[in-house]
């Protein structure tokens, strides 16, 4: 009978114990998503990071009509120009008046840009700072976007010229790094591919198995044990010196970050293939041998072809740890989040956005959390895939 | 057909394939060489330029300023104003954070990968592994996310229940939880590999012994499987040790120390290289590479005693 109590406690103990990877696992994602959710959209995902502002002004209200009001919550509508305008806060904390609709024949569709006289739309979703206007008397009225949403519409009501408004898109964007993330892929599988590959080939179909060949393979394993941030001092003091003389860049740039990458990936490929490597059954090599071909042929036309769901597997191991890759990144290109993303500049990839954001002064929990899901869906399903793939390899 | 066979049997083709393959497996070797001579290069780069800071003069506001080794070796400060550089209480302060992840982490992973293998019925303990495979997939700049978002949060609530003012809840318990949610997924995939090697005839006999499942599970296959499992620890550790962004998210980078206050903030090496790097020129800049020395050297001295202990435990049955 104590036994049995023994026994139950045991097995409660590692039940309890048992469930902690599952809860985290739920906790991790209840957070992220109801955290994140609020702000994800695909206009995020195609929007940049900094604010363009406008400066603009417009003719005299020429038509004077009365705008159709549309309506909305928590919104004020001036039918004098036929915008609604809200209260908003930005990624600052910031009150702001953002524009939540304009309608077909408003003025605010054809504003004019002060510096250079052309023609500029005011879209949805941007913020209005700071309104100086006339009316019919000729007066100056003042609308600023720290007196609210409403005190704005009472102004916009009683004029009939904008002298000078400045307004200005939300940012928060990522798709600058978006871009970088994918050009980083692009780039680190074209150069770390075709060197793992060919270390794996080398190592396991055409050395001989001595000493020196088993010297390199653990010079290789040793690699994989090193912290990625010793990689991103290696590429902070090799690969960005080399690459800012080959493209004239100053600093970081992605060459040097995709030749960081690089060589974190190379024993993950390098074990992923040469794993795939192993499973292909001798009699293959031999037979193509007894036909008469080269060991190069073999190795092109038979060992290679036949390895190719091992190195697919490899290439989705690698995508996944690019895309969540940041101590390495943070020393090898730097943090500086950019729109236009170049060759030759600092760019980020999703994971040091992440970090940029987190690391500022005022640290966005929010959107932090909003490139986490994208990373974390990524992220799985790579590895879903990846699992699917290597369940289809054992078929030999 | 006598004129087919002749007419492929041609020595000029024969020697044009044979020095193909030379061709193809010198740079095969080559590219080979090249992969693995990357350790080397990382070595000797940051060794250079790690140990400027001890022999070079750094001239800052017109002094010139060297950094002692032995001050910075054993120093219990770390201040970016020049020359008082000390790392001895971060060492201290990483292996602490290390030990207190292990001990969080060790016994969830050591059970769930018992319950994965011996316990659970074949579809949960599938389920589980799938789960534990998306956790160690997760990127660590996410667990850090997680780490400020939850952990510091629950960590505030516990230092508020013993009276402790922390700093919003980053402290030595936050780092420790995250790197202990981080390691779990390693060291039960090794712990899972070694339980599943355990022969099925110790359990038998243990069985017929008359000791019950359990037992079973807890002193036959756990003992038989702690060799593996050792294993997993150290991969555990290794990549504790090296946590860099997560742990800088969470730390709090304390100035001075030891603390070994639970709800004080900690520092750690990587914590250190990574926090406030802005220049890439100067003392500042540097010394991070000095600390990256440092930590290559930690990492591989518990490398060393960790295999020594597994090579003791291994011996013992």
């Amino acid at each position: 009978m104590k036994r049995k109590q023994k026994d139950l406690i045991l097995n409660g103990i590692t039940y309890l114990f048992s469930s902690f990877g599952m809860i985290v696992l739920l906790a991790i994602i209840i957070f992220i998503f109801s955290k994140g959710y609020k702000l994800l959209s695909f206009d995020l995902l195609v929007s940049d990071y900094y604010e363009t502002i406008y400066d603009t002004r417009s003719e005299t209200n020429p038509n004077f009509k009365e705008y159709e009001n549309p309506n909305q919550n928590n919104s004020y509508f001036s039918k004098n120009w036929g915008i609604a305008l809200k209260d908003s806060f930005n990624k600052e904390n910031e009150k702001v008046v953002v524009i939540t609709y304009i309608d077909e024949y408003s003025p605010f569709r054809n504003m004019i840009d002060t510096n250079n006289n052309n023609y500029v739309e005011i879209k949805i979703d941007q913020q209005i700072n700071k309104i100086i206007a006339k009316d019919i008397n000729d007066l100056y009225l003042f609308g600023l976007s720290t007196n609210g949403a409403k005190s704005m519409v009472e102004v916009l009501d009683n004029t009939v010229k904008i002298e000078n408004m400045i307004t200005a898109t939300s940012g928060g964007g990522i798709r600058g790094s978006i871009i970088t993330t994918l050009y980083l892929i692009l780039l680190t599988l074209i150069l770390a591919l075709p060197l793992g590959i060919g270390a794996a080939i080398y190592l396991h179909e055409l050395s001989n198995e001595n000493k020196a060949t088993n010297f390199l393979r653990s010079m290789i394993d040793m690699l994989s044990g090193v912290p990625s941030i010793i990689f991103g001092l290696l590429g902070a003091i090799v690969f960005i010196p080399f690459t800012s003389k080959i493209l004239n860049a100053n600093g970081g740039n992605l060459l040097s970050g995709a030749l960081t990458l690089t060589i974190i990936l190379l024993p993950i490929i390098i074990k992923t293939t040469e794993e795939a490597l192993m499973t292909i059954p001798n009699d293959y090599r031999q037979a193509s041998l007894a036909l008469g071909s080269s060991q190069t042929q073999t190795t092109f036309k038979v060992v290679i072809p036949n390895a190719i769901p091992g190195i697919l597997t490899a290439t989705l191991l690698s995508i996944g740890r690019i895309i969540g890759e940041s101590a390495a990144l943070i020393y090898a290109i730097g943090t500086s989040i950019k729109d236009q993303v170049f060759l030759s500049e600092k760019s980020t990839t999703l994971a040091v956005h992440i970090w940029s954001l987190m690391s500022g002064e005022n640290p966005n929990l929010e959107l932090a959390c909003t490139i986490s899901i994208i990373i974390l869906i990524v992220v799985f399903l790579l590895s879903m895939l990846t699992k699917y793939i290597s369940k289809k390899i054992t078929r030999f | 057909m006598d004129y087919f066979v002749r007419k492929h049997i041609n020595e000029k083709q024969i020697r044009k394939k044979i020095i193909m393959d030379k061709i193809v497996k010198n740079i095969f070797m080559f590219i080979t060489l090249l992969c693995a001579s990357v350790i080397l290069l990382i070595i000797l780069f940051i060794a250079i330029k790690g140990i400027s800071p001890f022999i070079k003069d750094y001239i800052i506001n017109d002094q010139k300023y060297r950094v002692n080794f032995y001050r910075f070796i054993s120093g219990d400060t770390w201040f970016v104003a020049p020359n008082i550089y000390g790392i001895g209480f971060i060492i201290l302060n990483t292996l602490y954070v290390v030990f207190l992840s292990l001990i969080f982490a060790i016994p969830s992973s050591v059970l769930t990968s018992l319950f994965i293998t011996k316990i659970a019925k074949k579809r949960l303990s599938y389920i589980l592994i799938v789960i534990i495979e998306l956790l160690a997939s997760i990127p660590s700049i996410v667990y850090g996310v997680f780490g400020i978002g939850i952990i510091t949060k629950l960590v505030k609530g516990l230092s508020n229940l013993f009276n402790y003012q922390s700093a919003g809840g980053i402290s030595t318990l936050t780092t420790s939880l995250v790197l202990a949610i981080m390691i779990m997924p390693t060291i039960t995939m090794l712990s899972i590999t070694s339980i599943k090697a355990v022969k099925q005839d110790i359990e038998n006999g243990s069985l017929a012994l008359g000791a019950t499942k359990t037992q079973t599970n807890f002193k036959v296959v756990l003992i038989s499987a702690k060799s593996g499992i050792f294993a997993g620890i150290i991969l555990g550790v290794g990549r504790a040790l090296g946590e860099a962004t997560a742990v800088s998210m969470v730390a709090g980078n304390a100035g001075s120390g030891p603390t070994f206050n639970l709800f004080a903030t900690t520092r750690t090496l990587t914590s250190t290289m990574l926090m406030g790097l802005k220049e890439t020129t100067g003392l500042d800049y540097d010394i991070r590479f000095s600390v990256g020395i440092i930590l290559i050297f930690v990492i591989l001295i518990t490398n060393v005693i960790l295999n020594f202990i597994k090579r003791k435990i291994g011996r013992m049955s």
